[in-house]
C-alpha cells in the first residue's frame, strides 16, 4: 500500500472514531436543555404555563432555535403573566455571550414596558435570573427564579 | 464568529491583514508561501472559535481528500484503481455530510414511516460543513476527471479548504477558479480598495437593512397564524424575501470583499435575482455558486438536457430534490427544492412559449410572487406551518384584506421597505453616474465610510445577529 493509501485508511478509521464519539459520548459531557429543563422545573412549578417551540422563541425573544444544539422554552398564553424559562444548550460558547446580552436587552425592554404599568410583573421581572454556565443559558422569570438557577447550575455544573 | 462581530471587525481581520501582508520574502514564490500558510493558520482559528471540536472533522476531510487527489492523479494507467479510490473518496465525503446533517433527519423519517421509536441524538450540525464538503467534492471529481491536476502541497489545498471568509456561507469556490491564485496572486491597492468596499456593501446589507427588515418578519411570524389578515401575512413574506436576500447576499458580499483583500477573485454569488421575470431568470442570478456546483456535477454527468424530454425532466427533479435537500434535512426544504424543479419543467416545457407573450411587468409579478411561496417553505418551522401561512395569504382563514395591525406595520415600516425593494432590484444601481471621476471617488468613500459607522452604532447596540445561511 502506498503511503498517501495508508494515510487515507488511517483516515477513515479517525473518522469512526470521531463519529462513534460524537454519537455516543456526547450525552456523558453535555447534558441536553430536555435534561437541565427537568431539573429546573422540578424545583420551579410550571402551573399555568406551557412549553412552546420555535415560533414563540422567535417572537417573544427574536432567537432561533436553530441556532442551538437543543432549547426548551416555557411561557403563558396570558400577555399579562410574564413567567418564562428558557433553557439553551448552545451550539458554539463563544455565541452564548451574545445570546446572554440580547436576552438581557429584551428583559430590560419588557421591563421598562411593565415598569409603572404592572407592579406584579414589574417585581417579577425585577428578580429575574440570566446566567451562563458550562455552556448552557437559562432565563428565569418566576416567583422561584433563584429555586431554578440553583437547580440550573447544580444539573449543569454535576 | 461572524463577519458582524465587534471581535472579527477589530481584532481578527485586522491582525489578520498584517499578518498576511507583512513582506519576509523577496521571493514571490516563498512570499505566497508564507501568505498561504498566515492564511490557513488564521482559518483554523476563525473556525475553531466557534466549534473548537469540529476542526478535527475538517482536517481530517483536508488530509483524507489530499491524499486521495495525489492517488486519483497517479493511477493514470490503471483506471480500475483510480475508480475505486475516487468512489472512496465520494463515500467518505458524502458520509460525514450525511452523519452529521441528515442522521437525525432520516431517523425521525424512519420512525414516523414505520412508526417505530429509534432513538434519535441531538448531533449539531458543524458550522459550513455543506459548503466545504462541496468545494472538496468539486475538487475531487475534478481531479478524477482530469480537468485540474492533484495539489501536490498540502497548505495550498488546506487554505482552499478552509479560507475563511467563505468558509461558513460560501460562495462556493470552486478548486478550477482558484487553482492559479493558490500560487500566484497579487494585492494591488486598487483591488484592496475594492475589498473594503465590498465588504462594506456586504455589512451595511446585512446590519442595516436585514436585521432591520427581520425584526419586521419575526414580529409577525410570531402571531397567530390563523388570525393574521391577507395583508400582513403579506408584508411578513416581503420582509423575509428582502431580509434573506439582504442577510446572504451581504454575506457573500463580504465574503468577496475579504478574498479581494488576499488577492483572491471569488465568483458573483447573486446578480440581483429579485428582478428577474422568470423562476430560471430568478436561479441564474440566485446562489449562483450553488446553481453552478449542481450543474457541473450533478444535473450534466446526469446527462443534462441531451438525452430526451422524459430523462431531462427526471434529471431536473433529481437536480432540485438535492438542492432542497442540501439547504435542510427537513422536508419543507425537499417540497420548496422539488416545487422549483417542478416550476422550473413547466417553464421550459409547457408555458415557454405562452410566456414569451406575457408583458415583461406581468412576468415579473408573477415571478416575484412565485419566489415569495416559495420562501414560505423556506421559513417554515415544518410543512403544516407552510400551509397554514400560505392559507392566512391567500385569505383562506377569512380575516379579511387588511387590518389595524397591517395598516401600523405598513406605516411604520413603509420608507424602509420602499428602500429596501429599490436596492434588491436594482433601481439605485442603475442610476446614471456622475461623470466626474475624482467627485465619485470621494463621494463613494465618504458613502462606504458613514455605512460603516451606522453598521458599527447598529452592532454596539445589538450583538446577537446570527446569518441564516449559518445553519445550513
Amino acid at each position: 500500500m502506498s503511503r498517501s493509501g495508508a494515510v487515507q485508511l488511517i483516515c477513515v478509521f479517525l473518522l469512526i472514531a470521531f463519529i462513534g464519539v460524537s454519537f455516543f459520548g456526547r450525552e456523558d459531557t453535555d447534558k441536553a436543555a430536555a435534561e437541565i429543563a427537568e431539573a429546573v422545573t422540578a424545583q420551579v412549578s410550571t402551573e399555568g404555563l406551557q412549553e412552546f417551540g420555535s415560533e414563540r422563541l422567535f417572537s417573544q425573544l427574536g432567537l432561533s432555535g436553530e441556532d442551538f444544539d437543543s432549547f426548551v422554552y416555557y411561557g403563558s398564553e396570558d400577555i399579562m403573566d410574564v413567567r418564562e424559562i428558557l433553557i439553551i444548550r448552545g451550539r458554539e460558547d463563544s455565541d452564548l455571550d451574545a445570546v446572554k446580552a440580547h436576552i438581557g436587552k429584551k428583559a430590560e425592554e419588557k421591563y421598562s414596558t411593565y415598569k409603572d404599568y404592572d407592579p406584579v410583573a414589574s417585581a417579577l421581572l425585577e428578580k429575574r435570573v440570566l446566567e451562563v454556565s458550562s455552556g448552557a443559558i437559562i432565563y428565569i422569570v418566576h416567583d422561584d427564579a433563584a429555586s431554578g438557577r440553583e437547580a440550573f447550575l447544580r444539573c449543569v455544573e454535576d | 464568529m461572524v463577519f458582524s462581530s465587534a471581535t472579527f471587525l477589530f481584532l481578527f481581520l485586522p491582525f489578520t491583514l498584517v499578518l498576511y501582508h507583512l513582506k519576509l520574502f523577496r521571493n514571490k514564490e516563498r512570499e505566497t508561501g508564507k501568505k498561504n500558510l498566515v492564511l490557513l493558520i488564521m482559518s483554523l482559528i476563525f473556525y475553531a472559535w466557534g466549534e473548537p471540536v469540529y476542526i478535527i472533522l475538517m482536517l481530517l476531510s483536508i488530509v483524507y481528500n489530499y491524499n486521495a487527489a495525489i492517488d486519483i492523479d497517479s493511477y493514470i494507467g490503471s483506471p480500475k484503481k483510480k475508480k475505486l479510490v475516487f468512489i472512496c473518496a465520494l463515500i467518505f465525503n458524502l458520509s460525514v455530510l450525511g452523519f452529521f446533517k441528515y442522521y437525525g433527519f432520516l431517523t425521525e423519517s424512519i420512525n414516523s414511516i414505520f412508526s417505530l421509536s429509534l432513538p434519535v441524538r441531538e448531533i449539531p450540525l458543524p458550522v459550513g460543513i455543506s459548503f466545504y464538503t462541496f468545494q472538496v467534492l468539486s475538487y475531487i471529481i475534478d481531479v478524477y476527471r482530469g480537468d485540474v491536476k492533484a495539489q501536490k502541497s498540502i497548505i495550498p489545498f488546506a487554505t482552499y479548504i478552509s479560507m475563511f471568509p467563505q468558509l461558513i456561507a460560501g460562495p462556493i469556490v470552486q478548486y478550477y477558479d482558484v487553482e492559479k491564485q493558490l500560487t500566484d496572486r497579487e494585492v494591488t491597492a486598487e483591488k484592496f480598495a475594492a475589498g473594503i468596499m465590498f465588504f462594506i456593501k456586504g455589512l451595511g446589507k446585512k446590519v442595516i437593512f436585514a436585521n432591520t427588515v427581520g425584526a419586521v418578519c419575526t414580529e409577525i411570524f410570531g402571531m397567530e397564524t390563523a388570525s393574521l389578515s391577507v395583508l400582513t401575512s403579506w408584508i411578513g413574506i416581503i420582509c423575509y424575501t428582502l431580509q434573506i436576500y439582504f442577510d446572504f447576499s451581504g454575506y457573500s458580499d463580504m465574503a468577496i470583499g475579504l478574498g479581494k483583500m488576499l488577492g483572491f477573485d471569488f465568483i458573483q454569488n447573486f446578480n440581483f435575482p429579485y428582478k428577474a421575470t422568470s423562476i430560471t431568470d430568478f436561479w441564474r442570478r440566485w446562489h449562483i455558486s450553488l446553481s453552478s456546483w449542481f450543474r457541473d456535477y450533478v444535473y450534466i454527468p446526469l446527462g443534462g438536457n441531451r438525452r430526451g424530454t422524459a430523462r431531462n425532466i427526471f434529471n431536473l427533479l433529481v437536480v432540485w430534490s438535492l438542492t432542497g435537500l442540501w439547504h435542510g434535512a427537513a422536508w419543507n426544504f425537499i417540497v420548496w427544492g422539488i416545487f422549483y424543479g417542478v416550476l422550473l419543467i413547466a417553464e421550459k416545457y409547457i408555458f415557454a412559449r405562452v410566456l414569451e407573450r406575457v408583458p415583461v411587468f406581468i412576468r415579473y409579478i408573477m415571478t416575484m410572487v412565485t419566489v415569495m411561496v416559495g420562501w414560505v417553505f423556506f421559513s417554515a418551522e415544518n410543512l403544516s406551518s407552510a400551509v397554514n401561512y400560505l392559507k392566512s395569504m391567500f385569505g383562506l382563514y377569512g380575516n379579511g384584506f387588511a387590518d389595524s395591525t397591517a395598516e401600523y406595520l405598513l406605516s411604520e415600516n413603509f420608507f424602509s421597505l420602499a428602500v429596501m425593494i429599490l436596492c434588491a432590484t436594482g433601481v439605485f444601481a442603475a442610476l446614471p453616474r456622475i461623470k466626474n471621476f475624482r467627485f465619485n471617488i470621494a463621494l463613494m468613500s465618504a458613502g462606504y465610510i458613514v455605512i460603516f459607522i451606522i453598521c458599527i452604532i447598529y452592532l454596539i447596540s445589538e450583538t446577537y445577529n446570527p446569518f441564516l445561511y449559518f445553519r445550513f
